[in-house]
């Protein structure tokens, strides 16, 4: 007996010895993919690209309006004890704050390079096949959301790292630490970007509309493109890419002025029902040519409630009343953008401010208003007045409507688009008249994070005043000071990353 | 009998004949003298157990549970032996007594004293490694006591950290000096034989790790073993590099049953609060700071306004926040075996209330063992243990600390008008009362511990053993935020999270053992084994939003799921191993061992890997050259060298992962979140050691000491990396160090009377660098700590301060050319440093304070630890002292840092009273400034502090009651005493206490972020036995 259970016991332990060979170490990971199990369908490049813009909802939440408008003539910090905030208002920005980190931008850029390397290689392999329309989307958006980012950061930081294939170890850790690379050659890396983007992307998506507003379209990337030469002052390739833009049928300018109600004289709550209010309160508008989606649903909460939200005690930013009182009272955009005078709330409505319902408001990146402005620019510097005025009016007529002796907003004689208004117009210096343009859309685009990079790339940031501590003083003095300081921890982790001289 | 069959190799059944023959013969031959008596100790306590043996005749019977004993002899000149382990022997010549009574004095030291070692037991005799132990006497008992604070100082080049005095906290161990960087890198812990799983668990949202040790009840431990060199711990080969730290539970005891019931109790309170201040100095340092930076004065009411009714009032929030508590802890256990002693059992209860000292937090746990030894044949035998444990913690976050630290005096608690508690203050800061009041933040966890094993001797000399074990845990993580508390800005901080977490290990372990002796000198024993480990775990995370109230906290009150995800995890090491033994006449002794592990979180090229090591030991003592030295009761020289290795890194770490990031438009998102590296290996450890073991007046007097060396490659963890690259980290092989150092321990008896005075003593030392690092560039993984090739691990990096300019004129630089000018920060056209601001040494003196001036300012490895016991004791009194010691180290006060450079008009400590505020001040603390523009508060010297420490860890006092007293009640030993736990700490620390642990990362140790802050307690111990 006692010999049989030894025999036994011998006999499992040595098949429990040989059943385990080496096989047993193989273990892949069983809820997550990793980099050998991916790249092997198209869906999973095409979720992969959804995890490009989820990881740029990140990165352009709040940000929009730090790096595109906190520092400038438009926003009142309300909050004494928001040390980040007070430091771009004060313009005393320092490089302990957690917004001169670049992180987030490169996260979605490894994602774009990872997405624009395998895609190309997986077309190789023939998993492409007869999609050749998917391919050109996952490949063209991947390559524009590159551009938006390295755009942002070359307006931020200035000369930042290129990199634009997908990291991978090579056994030498050091060599991750690269230097920054020369601004020039990112802008040809992102000009490159866009023009190859550009004829990969169709006009829009017929599988959700919503999809045509929220991810990069061939439009979507002619504003970028229009953005980046007027940044770059290339007037001419703006003209041009900007005409495409506005011979896009996938784009109007959303209805504000309705010659039926007169809104002025209506609770302020029946503004939320305009085309215009819905396109910043509900998102997806006919205007909208590239925005960023937030959804309660999928639990992306927008930075747009923290930033504006809550009024009093709550918002990090007012509208500084200076700015405020530039509307002329029969402005519907007051009404739009406005509450209490100077509350933001073009994105909230203006009835019952739900603050759970009120958290996943899109942010607009680009918009139509936006790109017929920078035309207008364009025109006016390249000596087209009148075009340039037509642009202009049409902006105004979307608030005041067309000129005419009967509009109460807008008389045909000394209405914002009335023959007086054209006539000054027309008679103003180039200077001038492009101040009259800057200033419309900084009326237009307020709180969309466009002003800063307006004032930087016309050097009016030297010019204009902002009031702080009561004292005025021009926005920025040293022209060093424009770009924003890099973040003490890329620097530890890089010590090859060179300080903005002005921050040193 | 054993003696029996190895010495004559006798065939079995022929010995079982003859054996039975000389019973035989026994029985009939003689007349019979029946001798009885009882054997106690020196203090007159019965010895159960003890082994009384006629001489020369093969009659042994062991005494019963009151020490008494019955046995027969032939002949008055009979003499009499008795035996006890721990014991000295005595022999006594019967004569004409027949009732003979017994006084057994404890042996001063037993070289037969078992060690538990990998896999197996050796006798300290034989031992060729370094390995060191604590007995259940000496872990702690007291209600709060853990494995943790038991080892504290008790085991020479073992040091502990905790990392908070949350009840169940992890803590840093370190034996012999950091050799991982990796912070998840533990000890491994066996556990009766079973390489349970050390990972250490965290809460949701505040990340605070816990201990997974806090599940085994102290009170269940009969001793632990530290395999402190290569020469024993390669046994555990790819595991072992962090030390190997193996836990014995109790077993049944021979004889009848033996009930044990213990209670501790104390009354436990924050050992030290820190000097705030009040809200009129608050008012007038907040003024201040506001005026230096702004020229304008503060615009917050409660900040100007001292006579309005919610903030006219001072509070000290420490005190408002901790609180005294009771503890208390219940232990009950029976053991004992069945009257054939074929089965042996342990069973215990305990339960532990520690209410922590932070007001509305709980925790409760109770544990149950069980551990039963049975043989089913002579060749065949058994064992079965159980460990169970659950409790419940209702707890605060990380945070209080500062939080509690920082928030403005001058808020009340509760509305003055009302008298209902302020949930926000000034509708956007949250009450830390109302926080700990209404968010929930819970843990409940279940683990269990179960092996089953079989052995049998296949021939006598050859043993074959098999196991199985488990290890199961199921925590479950709650919190919640409720809408009371929500501050206006998001809908979504009103959320409940719920995170169950399971996790299996299963574990088989086969081992064959042969010892053996040949020609009588010549003893050896060799050990082959297989093992097959895998860990499981899987982890689910729900936040659900839109709760509506208070009342129902958990998702199934929430609107909807915001967030959820899942992640399952696996990892399996399969390993061989052998180990030989071989001695030359106990004289000369020898030990190989070799283990080979394959694990599979590395890539396929590098899975295997061997972990070799040999020792040897030379009892000098035993030569004939040492025979006239009689003082030197045992002397040996022992030396080993092997390699160790370490694999903590996550388990697909070599693979990269893609994982799910959430959902945009409503397709799945998935981001690229973790680099892989195809090249990554095994971290391994070469490790020498040199020690010697003396013992001098028949064990009286015990010296160990050990000198090592240590050198670490390929270092295993995950490195950071440019965040240009897309990923914040690498698990990576990167770089070297190594660590040198010597550990001695003297134990001795030094008054041996009635009054008996005991003392130990343990010191280590050690000195580690940093010996590679890829290309010889720095490694800053935060902002205070550096890696530099011939630096010590994890030093301290920014400037030096050299005080403060008391005036704006005594800022003067003189440059090379003699040209004088000011010192400025930053840049050549940066801000003139004036009176109050810091004074920092510009090293390359160009006259600008910028990053090239930063520097190494100090050093978190302390010189020297260890600790000193002193026990004495008097008849039934015992009293002890134990004092544990860390020298040489610094602390850098991270926690005063952040409270006095907080730019949210925080409270500030009391060192701001001696802060600059005119020209000519004299002080060491700069003036305030919001904003902090001229980067006083800058990460320098100024917050590196001197973290030596004594600490009297344990003064405590007992009395055993008189056997005649308890008798009566039906016991069989009473004890109880008083104790303090944490009494004083002798140090210039000005934090809450030196002992300071800021995660498990050595890169950034002794930076104090402030923890959850340590306790004093007074207790009360009862122990009773039946």
């Amino acid at each position: 007996m006692k010999t049989k259970i030894q025999h036994i016991l011998i006999a499992i332990s040595f098949l429990v010895v040989f059943a385990s060979c080496n096989s047993v170490l193989d273990k892949d990971p069983l809820t997550e993919y990793t980099y050998d199990n991916f790249w092997n369908e198209p869906a999973q490049a095409s979720a992969a690209l959804s995890g490009a813009y989820f990881r740029l909802q990140s990165t352009l939440n709040t940000e929009f309006i730090s790096y595109g408008e906190a520092r400038a003539d438009i926003l009142e910090v309300t909050r004494p004890d928001n040390v980040t905030t007070l430091a771009l208002q004060n313009n005393t920005l320092n490089p302990d704050l957690g917004l001169t980190d670049w992180t987030n931008f490169y996260r979605v850029i490894g994602q774009a390079n990872l997405i624009i390397k395998n895609v190309q290689e997986m077309r190789a392999k023939g998993l492409y096949v007869n999609q050749d329309a998917e391919y050109n989307r996952v490949l063209g958006q991947a390559l524009g959301l590159r551009a938006l980012c390295y755009l942002y950061m070359v307006k931020v930081w200035g000369a930042v790292p290129l990199i634009t294939e997908p990291v991978i170890s090579n056994g030498d850790i050091n060599a991750f630490k690269t230097p920054r690379t020369d601004t020039i050659q990112v802008y040809n890396q992102i000009v490159a970007d866009l023009l190859r983007a550009q004829p990969l992307l169709p006009t829009s998506y017929s599988s959700d509309a919503r999809r045509t507003r929220a991810t990069l379209t061939r439009g979507g990337i002619d504003a970028i493109l229009t953005d980046y030469y007027m940044w770059r002052n290339d007037l001419d390739s703006a003209l041009v890419t900007s005409a495409r833009i506005l011979s896009n049928t996938q784009y109007r300018l959303a209805n504000l002025y309705d010659p039926a109600i007169d809104y002025l004289a209506r609770p302020q709550v029946d503004i939320d029902n305009t085309e215009y209010a819905k396109m910043f309160i509900d998102g997806f508008g006919p205007e909208s040519i590239f925005e960023m989606a937030f959804s309660f649903d999928e639990g992306t909460t927008s930075g747009l409630i923290s930033l504006f939200g809550g009024g009093e005690g709550l918002a990090q930013y007012f509208a500084k009343s200076e700015f405020a009182s530039k509307f002329l009272p029969t402005d519907l955009r007051v009404l739009a953008n406005f509450k209490s005078d100077v509350q933001i709330f073009k994105m909230f409505p203006k009835g019952t401010f739900d603050r759970v319902t009120a958290n996943d408001k899109n942010v607009i990146l680009y918009r139509l208003a936006d790109i017929i402005l920078m035309r207008a620019e364009a025109l006016t510097l390249k000596g087209d007045r009148n075009g340039a005025w037509a642009l202009l009016r049409r902006v105004r007529e979307r608030v005041f409507g067309v000129a005419s002796s009967t509009n109460n907003y807008n008389n045909d004689i000394t209405g914002p688009t009335g023959s007086n208004a054209r006539a000054a117009f027309l008679a103003l210096s180039v200077n001038e008249a492009h101040d009259v343009i800057l200033e419309e859309r900084q009326k237009e685009l307020c709180f969309e994070g466009k002003r800063w990079f307006d004032l930087v790339r016309t050097g009016r940031v030297f010019t204009t005043k902002v009031i702080v501590n009561d004292t005025e003083r021009p926005i920025v003095v040293n022209a060093e000071n424009i770009l924003f300081p890099i973040n003490l921890n890329i620097i530890r982790q890089n010590p090859l990353i060179e300080q903005n001289n002005f921050y040193k | 009998m054993k003696q029996f069959y190895q010495n004559y190799g006798i065939p079995r059944l022929l010995g079982v004949f003859v054996f039975m023959c000389l019973l035989c013969t026994n029985a009939f031959s003689q007349t019979k003298i029946p001798i009885k008596g009882i054997v106690t100790d020196v203090k007159g306590e019965p010895l159960p157990g003890v082994a009384v043996k006629v001489k020369n005749i093969n009659s042994t019977v062991l005494t019963d549970i009151d020490g008494s004993y019955n046995i027969n002899i032939t002949t008055d000149n009979a003499t009499l032996i008795f035996s006890y382990l721990g014991f000295e022997t005595q022999e006594k010549v019967v004569g004409n007594q027949r009732n003979i009574n017994i006084q057994l004095k404890e042996s001063f030291k037993d070289l037969d004293e078992v060690v538990v070692i990998g896999y197996g037991t050796q006798t300290k005799r034989e031992l060729t490694g370094s390995v060191s132990s604590i007995k259940a006497d000496q872990i702690d008992q007291f209600a709060g006591g853990s494995i943790n604070t038991s080892l504290q100082g008790r085991i020479a080049g073992l040091q502990i950290t905790t990392n908070s005095g949350e009840p169940g906290a992890g803590a840093n161990i370190t034996l012999r000096g950091v050799s991982s960087i990796n912070g998840a890198s533990q000890p491994l812990y066996i556990i009766d034989g079973v390489a349970v799983n050390n990972d250490a668990f965290e809460s949701l949202n505040d990340g605070a790790s816990f201990s997974p040790l806090n599940d085994i009840n102290p009170a269940d431990i009969e001793s632990i073993e530290v395999l402190r060199d290569a020469g024993t711990a390669s046994i555990y080969g790819a595991r072992a590099s962090n030390g190997v730290i193996i836990i014995t539970t109790k077993k049944g005891a021979a004889g009848k049953p033996v009930i044990n019931f213990a209670y501790n109790s104390g009354l436990v309170s924050i050992s030290r609060k820190i000097g705030n201040l009040n809200a009129a100095q608050f008012r007038e340092a907040n003024y201040e700071a506001n005026l230096n930076a702004t020229g304008l004065p503060p615009n917050r009411v409660p900040l100007y306004d001292s006579l309005h009714p919610y903030f006219r009032n001072s509070f000290n929030w420490q005190d408002i926040m901790y609180r005294e508590t009771y503890q208390q802890k219940l232990d009950f256990s029976v053991s004992g075996s069945s009257k054939e002693k074929n089965v042996d059992y342990y069973i215990s209860a305990g339960f532990r209330d520690l209410a922590p000292i932070v007001v509305e937090t709980k925790y409760n746990q109770i544990f149950g063992n069980a551990k039963v030894n049975y043989k089913i044949s002579n060749a065949i035998k058994g064992s079965t243990t159980f460990n169970l444990s659950n409790y419940g913690y209702n707890r605060q976050d990380n945070s209080i600390i500062s939080r509690y630290l920082t928030t403005m005096p001058v808020y009340a608690p509760y509305d003055p008008i009302t008298g209902n508690i302020i949930p926000l203050f000034e509708a956007s800061k949250t009450n830390p009362l109302a926080q700990a009041q209404f968010v929930t933040n819970d843990i409940k966890r279940w683990r269990l511990i179960g092996k089953q094993e079989v052995g049998a001797n296949i021939t006598k000399a050859l043993e074959f053993k098999s196991s199985i074990a488990l290890d199961f845990s199921n925590t479950e993580a709650f919190y919640y935020s409720p809408p009371i508390l929500a501050t206006n800005s998001s809908g979504r901080s009103v959320f409940s999270d719920y995170r169950p977490e399971l996790r299996t290990m299963f574990e088989n372990v086969n081992t064959l053992s042969y010892s053996t002796k040949i020609k009588k000198d010549h003893s050896l024993s060799l050990l082959l084994g297989q093992s097959y480990q895998i860990f499981n775990s899987n982890a689910t995370f729900v936040r659900g939003i839109g709760n509506i109230d208070n009342q129902i906290t958990s998702i199934s009150g929430s609107a909807s799921i915001a967030n959820f995800s899942q992640s399952e995890q696996q990892n399996v090491l399969l390993s061989y191993f052998t180990r030989a033994n071989y001695n030359y006449k106990g004289k000369y002794l020898f030990s190989f061992i070799m283990r080979r592990d394959g694990s599979s979180r590395f890539g396929e090229r590098y899975q295997n890997a061997y972990f070799p090591s040999l020792s040897g030991g030379w009892r000098f003592s035993q030569e004939s050259f040492m025979k006239n030295y009689k003082w030197l009761y045992d002397g040996k020289i022992r030396a080993s060298y092997g390699i160790t290795g370490n694999q903590s890194i996550g388990n697909y770490a070599s693979q990269g992962a893609i994982t799910r990031a959430g959902s945009y438009l409503g397709e799945l998102s998935l981001v690229a979140d973790a680099l892989g590296n195809n090249d990554l290996r095994w971290e391994t450890t070469k490790q020498f050691d040199l020690g010697v073991d003396l013992s001098f007046l028949k064990g009286r007097l015990n010296l160990t000491a050990d000198y090592y060396t240590k050198n670490s490659d390929d270092l295993l963890f995950n490195v950071q990396i440019p965040s240009q690259t897309g990923y914040s980290i690498i698990p990576f092989n990167f770089g070297s160090l190594s660590n040198q150092g010597f550990e001695l321990s003297v134990d001795g008896i030094i008054i041996d009377k009635a009054f008996r005075w005991s003392s130990s003593f343990t010191l280590g030392t050690n000195r580690n660098r940093v010996t590679s690092l890829p290309g010889g560039e720095d490694y800053r993984p935060n902002p205070f700590s550096l890696a530099r090739v011939g630096e010590a691990v994890g030093v301290f990096y920014g400037f030096r301060a050299l005080g403060i300019y008391a005036r704006d004129e005594d800022n003067v630089y003189i440059d090379a050319n003699g040209v004088s000018s000011q010192y400025r920060r930053g840049s050549a056209d940066g801000d003139i440093y004036k009176g109050g601001d810091v004074i920092y040494e510009d090293i390359n003196d160009d006259g600008i304070i910028d990053i090239n001036d930063l520097q190494i300012i100090g050093n978190p490895t302390p010189r020297a630890f260890g600790g000193l016991q002193n026990t004495f004791a008097y008849k039934r009194f015992t009293f002890s002292v134990f004092v544990n010691y860390v020298f040489g180290n610094q602390i850098f006060n991270q926690l005063n840092r952040n409270q006095d450079s907080n730019q949210f008009d925080p409270n500030y400590s009391d060192k701001q009273l001696r802060r600059w505020r005119q020209q000519g001040d004299v002080t060491d603390i700069p003036r305030l400034v919001k904003g902090d523009r001229m980067q006083s508060y800058a990460i320098s010297s100024r917050f590196v502090e001197d973290g030596s420490f004594i600490r009297f860890q344990n003064v405590a006092l007992s009395y055993s009651l008189p056997a005649k007293t308890i008798s009566k009640l039906g016991l069989t030993n009473a004890n109880i005493g008083i104790n303090v736990q944490n009494l004083l700490t002798l140090g210039s620390y000005t934090g809450y206490d030196p002992e300071v642990s800021s995660g498990a990362n050595p890169l950034g140790f002794g930076i104090d972020n402030g923890a959850f802050p340590k306790t004093r307690s007074y207790n009360l111990s009862l122990n009773v036995k039946f």
